[in-house]
Formats: C-alpha cells, structure tokens, sequence
C-alpha cells in the first residue's frame, strides 16, 4: 500500500515520465484566453499537434474559475457566419488543429468576470479515450490580439 | 458679310457640338467607372429612414450616419468569437487611419445588435466602452432591426442551442459614406490594413463625385 503510493508519488513528481511516452495525447502550442469586452463569456484557443496514428478528440475542458466551457466552432457559409456548440474536436492523426484559423475555440462563461490579461491559467482537456491532461493558458488582450494578427497578415 | 458670318458660324457650332459632347462622355465616364476597389459598391444604395436606439438610450437615425463615415457590422455582444475580433479589427483601422483627418474627426464604428433581446442599451454601453468613444451600439425592437438590416442587404437569424440560443449574422463590415448611402461591404477574411487602403481610396473617390 505505502509502496504503491510511492511509487504512484514518483511517477507524478519525475518529469519524463509523461513527456516521454505516449501519455500525452497532443502537443499543445500558444494556448490562450483572449480577454476583451465581455465579463460573462470570453474564447480560447490554442494549436494542437497529434504525433499519434490516430485521430484525438476533445470532449470536454474544464478551467479553475470558469463556471463552464463549451466547444464551439464558427464557420462562414455564404457571407453568414454561424457558431455552433459541437461534441468533440477532432485533431487529426499525424496532423494539427489551429483553433483560430479553424473558427474552432473554446466558449468559457465566467460568473464574476474572466481574469485579467497577463494571468496564467491551468486549462484541463478531457479526452474521448478517458484520459486528461492539463495545459498552460495565457490570458491576452484582444486589442493586444488584434494587433498580433495584423502582424501575421502578408 | 452675312454669308462670310455664316461661314464662320458652321464650324463654331461644330467645334462647340464635339467640345459638348466630349465634355459628357467625359462626365459620363467620371460617373460610371468607379475604381476597381474590392468591396465598393457604385451607385451608393441609400438606406431608408430608421428609429433605433443607441448605447446611451438616445434615438439613432439616419442622421446619425450623416456628416461622417461610418464602419457599420452586425453583431451581438455574446458572440464570443468573430464579434470581438471583427471590432478589435476595425479599432486597428482607425489607428491606421490617423493620418486621414476626415475619418480621425467624425468617423465611427457602428455596431447593431442582431440580439435585441439580451443587448440593450446598458449591455452595449459595457461593451463598447472597451474599444473607445468612436464605437457606438444600436438596439431596437426585432422588426426595426431586421428592417434595417434588409436595408443594408444584411441576413441574421436566431438559433437554438440547447436551452439557449445563438444568432447566425453576416459577416461582413459595411461603410457607410456622409450621406448615409452605402458605399462599400467588406467580405471576410477582414483584414484591417486591406480595409484602411480601400477605405482611402473609396472615399477619394466618393468626395470626387460630390
């Protein structure tokens, strides 16, 4: 029992355990809160990488702070944009998902108003197989934001 | 010495029939070819007189869009995604356009809500105060809205997600000249250095037919 318990403690506290193997369902780049006008419900993106031969998908996020989070993707069909709340976001095999480029983010309502800009948030993806993980978001502006998408454009 | 007049008096007529009829092509030429400036629509649409209300609870009509440009989009402020980032955008026009002293002075950025229900006048002043005193937000009662925004060629509608409900709106920026007609609509991928050139290049053209 105690045995068991420590070793479960080494696994949690030695650092390669999980980056080396295949624990980790996705490589996650430039997660983010972008914060603006609104207290009540604000978006988050990130870019995801699956090194696997199998397609990952999303079913659910969870936030300390944020009352709920919803999977939400925006399209533009016909000059309407329209956003849905989906299922699962799927990131293909051996491929990536770029939240903002896709319309794909995540909706994330706040009672008592989203934290301010430059605070670092702990963002838990709960995935179809059952397992987890937990990523490192920003929180930016979106006057900040605006400005780091003109930059990108030719 | 009448037909010697007379003589002279046929060629005259010519000359100024040729310079009459240059003249009005060249007239008529200015008027019908535009610059081929994405986005620009020529002739202007003008838009039918309206009562809505903007973010400080005062009527917001037709004379609210004369006098000054006007960056007009349609949205709602629980749209968490393209509305915030479609405004963000054009905030970074106007901070493009700070050399253009006749958007700097008057120019505004008019957001009318597509969501009546849940944006009123309160919510947009909360909203809009985050991105200036340059942005104003307009709500009204449903037909009053859909009336306008049929005026604008804008299509929205309400749909339901679960217990609750998004509104499906276009995307695109329309603008708006000091008359109140519509001149130009912006279609997506909304890019802001592209919509501060056409912008410049719309309103020269516009001033250039007045």
């Amino acid at each position: 029992m105690i045995r068991r318990a420590l070793a479960g403690l080494l696994l949690l506290l030695h650092p390669f355990t999980a980056a080396a193997g295949t624990d980790i369902p996705l490589r996650i780049d430039a997660a983010y809160v972008r914060v603006g006008p609104q207290a009540k419900v604000v978006a988050g993106y990130l870019v995801a990488h699956n090194d696997s031969d199998r397609p990952v998908d999303v079913v659910a996020a969870e936030m300390p702070g944020a009352r709920r989070i919803e999977l939400h993707v925006s399209t533009l069909d016909g000059g309407m944009m329209r956003m849905r709340e989906v299922e699962q976001i799927s990131v293909p095999a051996r491929g990536s998902l770029d939240f903002e480029r896709t319309g794909t983010h995540f909706m994330i309502f706040y009672d008592d108003g989203p934290p301010a800009p430059g605070a670092s948030l702990s963002l838990t993806l709960r995935y179809a197989d059952g397992r987890t993980q937990v990523v490192p978001v920003a929180v930016r502006a979106l006057t900040d934001d605006a400005a780091r998408q003109d930059a990108q454009t030719p | 010495m009448a037909l010697r007049s007379r003589a002279l008096l046929i060629p005259a007529v010519l000359i100024a029939a040729v310079l009459a009829f240059a003249l009005g092509a060249a007239l008529a030429l200015r008027a019908s070819a535009p610059p081929s400036v994405p986005g620009l629509l020529w002739p202007a649409r003008t838009i039918a007189p309206f009562t809505l209300t903007d973010r400080h609870g005062q009527p917001f009509t037709l004379a609210a869009l004369e006098g000054r440009w006007s960056f007009v989009y349609f949205g709602f402020t629980r749209c968490p995604d393209v509305c915030p980032t479609t405004l963000g955008l054009l905030k970074q026009v106007g901070q493009k356009l700070v050399d253009d002293a006749a958007f700097l002075q008057h120019g505004q950025v008019v957001l009318v809500s597509v969501d009546p229900e849940r944006d009123t006048p309160a919510a947009l002043d909360r909203y809009l105060g985050y991105f200036g005193p340059s942005f104003t937000g307009v709500t009204g009662r449903a037909a009053d809205i859909a009336a306008v925004a049929r005026e604008f060629g804008v299509v929205f509608g309400r749909v339901p997600q679960g217990d609750d409900y998004t509104v499906d709106h276009s995307a695109s920026v329309l603008l708006v000249d000091p008359h109140g007609r519509l001149v130009a609509v912006f279609t997506p991928p909304i890019d802001s250095g592209r919509i501060a050139e056409q912008f410049r290049a719309i309103r020269a053209f516009v001033e250039a037919q007045s």
